[in-house]
């Protein structure tokens, strides 16, 4: 389980919800950034991350379909220019179609690098993530039944709080029954910290949470695989045995980690 | 002994499952000046393929004697920056690339890398060269056994050997990478130099007769359908696969 390589014919598949509510438009972790803008750069750079991983030869190959869903005022597909409206995307494509591209300086030099950008920032409406959950299943069932062979897909949801259409639990242990003949999907969830407040990552037992609500975030977060806790302990971060995939009061350093970690398969071939 | 005589052969065979254009190794190899050179492109970044070929071609045509000699890594690491020098990715003989622009960008930040063993086969010795996990095999037709370089158990391969950049910004932290190997090359030795996940293998079955038997006297044919059955059985790992060979013919040896 949890280890087929991810080659041509066996792409993998992660989808990224994100919360589009209103309160993102606060500011992140007691920070001066806001948690949209730091949640779209880190989008930014993930994608940006994926799309190197997957460059071989002349090409950049179809390794992974990635999607990005948002919810807010709305829920959908957040990509826009020439991939609107598209829940999964291969990655060369989202490497041929960013939305624009911005110029930015390499820390510590005078080099100035291009780029891309996929999603921007947006803050507006509840947080219908029950809904965002209800649409993740029904394209990636649909994804899972033409790629029964795969590495199973990974979710990973991000927001800043409660669902406001109603408890996801259930309807998110019905995405985790999604399954490939490797095992079934993994559901990942980082909430976001308005203020400085000390992380809780990786949870292994729901004994140290807060309140109901991070309860509930980790009842709905799949164990990390073994090559995610091996990534992980790798990068010193605190996982035992019977870690969730799940980290709350996240700020920015926690959010990057968190993608790094939560999007690791076990192996991406050459295929 | 007469090693400019020497037989020389190369097979090569890309990962199952992919076209004879995505095999990102590099061999090359002259009879009449007995160099040699294996490199095995990295599988991430792009232009590795082109960097791998780059370093072997290169190293078999400049002839630097002074990438051998072995009482200095620099005089190896200097001539790498030759190679680099000659390093042309977007060289008409290689494919154009169909990368985005910013991914062209990114991967040129971040360089091309390979493994490298190169050497050469003179006035009866053998010399090589080598950074990272391409491998040499030395058999020594006298006492029947069989020397390996750089490394010589499967343990000591892993996922993340030494390699060579195409940016020299890093060759500061290769001192301890050179390797140099020179041994007396007898009448009747062979010499093999393989990719990592050949390599890996022979050092599994480096004191079986029989190994080394078969492959003295393998073919094209035979040597793709070794490779499959050893994937199959997953004996070896899918990946690029290179094995060079040379050898003194009978009447050489006389």
């Amino acid at each position: 389980m949890y280890s087929q390589p991810i080659d041509r014919l066996h792409p993998g598949c992660i989808l990224l919800l994100v919360d589009q509510s209103a309160s993102m438009q606060e500011s992140f972790g007691g920070r001066a950034q806001t948690k949209a803008d730091a949640l779209a750069q880190a989008v930014n750079r993930l994608i940006r991350n994926l799309v190197l991983q997957c460059q071989r030869g002349e090409e950049v190959r179809d390794y992974y379909h990635v999607g990005i869903l948002g919810y807010g005022k709305t829920v959908g597909p957040v990509l826009g220019g020439s991939l609107a409206g598209q829940h999964l995307v291969p990655v060369s494509l989202m490497a041929d179609y960013p939305l624009r591209m911005t110029t930015e300086v390499l820390p510590g030099t005078d080099v100035s690098v291009e780029l891309p950008v996929w999603i921007d920032p947006k803050a507006d409406g509840g947080t219908p993530m029950t809904a965002a959950i209800d649409l993740a299943g029904s394209i990636i069932v649909e994804w899972a039944n033409h790629n029964l062979d795969s590495f199973p897909p990974i979710v990973v949801n991000i927001s800043d709080g409660f669902a406001t259409d109603g408890d996801p639990r259930s309807i998110a242990a019905q995405l985790r029954q999604i399954r490939t003949s490797d095992g079934n999907l993994l559901l990942f969830n980082i909430n976001l910290s308005t203020e400085a407040l000390t992380p809780i990552e990786y949870p292994n037992s729901p004994v140290h949470l807060p309140n109901p609500y991070a309860v509930g975030l980790f009842e709905m977060s799949s164990e990390l695989t073994p090559f995610m806790m091996a990534v992980a302990r790798g990068m010193d971060l605190p996982v035992g045995n019977g870690a969730r995939g799940f980290v709350f009061n996240a700020d920015p350093a926690k959010l990057s980690e968190f993608l790094d970690v939560g999007t690791r398969v076990s192996q991406v071939t050459d295929r | 002994m007469h090693t400019q005589m020497a037989e020389m052969v190369a097979y090569w065979l890309p990962k199952d499952g992919t076209p004879a254009a995505e095999w990102e190794d590099g061999v090359a190899y002259s009879r009449q000046s007995g160099w040699f050179a294996v490199a095995d492109g990295a599988s991430t970044g792009n232009s590795s393929r082109e960097w791998a070929y780059t370093l072997a071609s290169t190293f078999v045509a400049d002839r630097s004697a002074q990438a051998l000699h072995d009482d200095s890594s620099q005089s190896f690491l200097d001539w790498v920056d030759t190679a680099r020098a000659r390093f042309d990715p977007k060289s008409p003989e290689f494919p154009v690339s169909r990368m985005p622009e910013w991914v062209q960008a990114a991967g040129d930040r971040m360089g091309a890398h390979a493994t490298f063993i190169g050497g050469r086969l003179d006035d009866g010795h053998v010399r090589a060269v080598a950074v990272g996990d391409c491998c040499l095999f030395h058999l020594h037709a006298a006492s029947g056994r069989t020397t390996a370089f750089p490394l010589s158990e499967p343990g000591q391969f892993n996922s993340n050997p030494r390699l060579l950049s195409s940016l020299g910004d890093r060759d500061h932290q290769l001192a301890d990478a050179v390797r140099h190997y020179r041994a007396p090359f007898a009448p009747g030795d062979v010499v093999f130099a393989a990719s990592d996940a050949f390599a890996e293998w022979l050092t599994k079955g480096i004191d079986d007769p029989d190994v080394w038997k078969a492959l003295s006297g393998i073919g094209n044919k035979g040597f793709r359908r070794l490779c499959q059955d050893l994937r199959m059985s997953r004996r070896m790992k899918n990946d690029d696969v290179t094995l060079w060979r040379a050898s003194v013919p009978e009447r050489s040896k006389r």
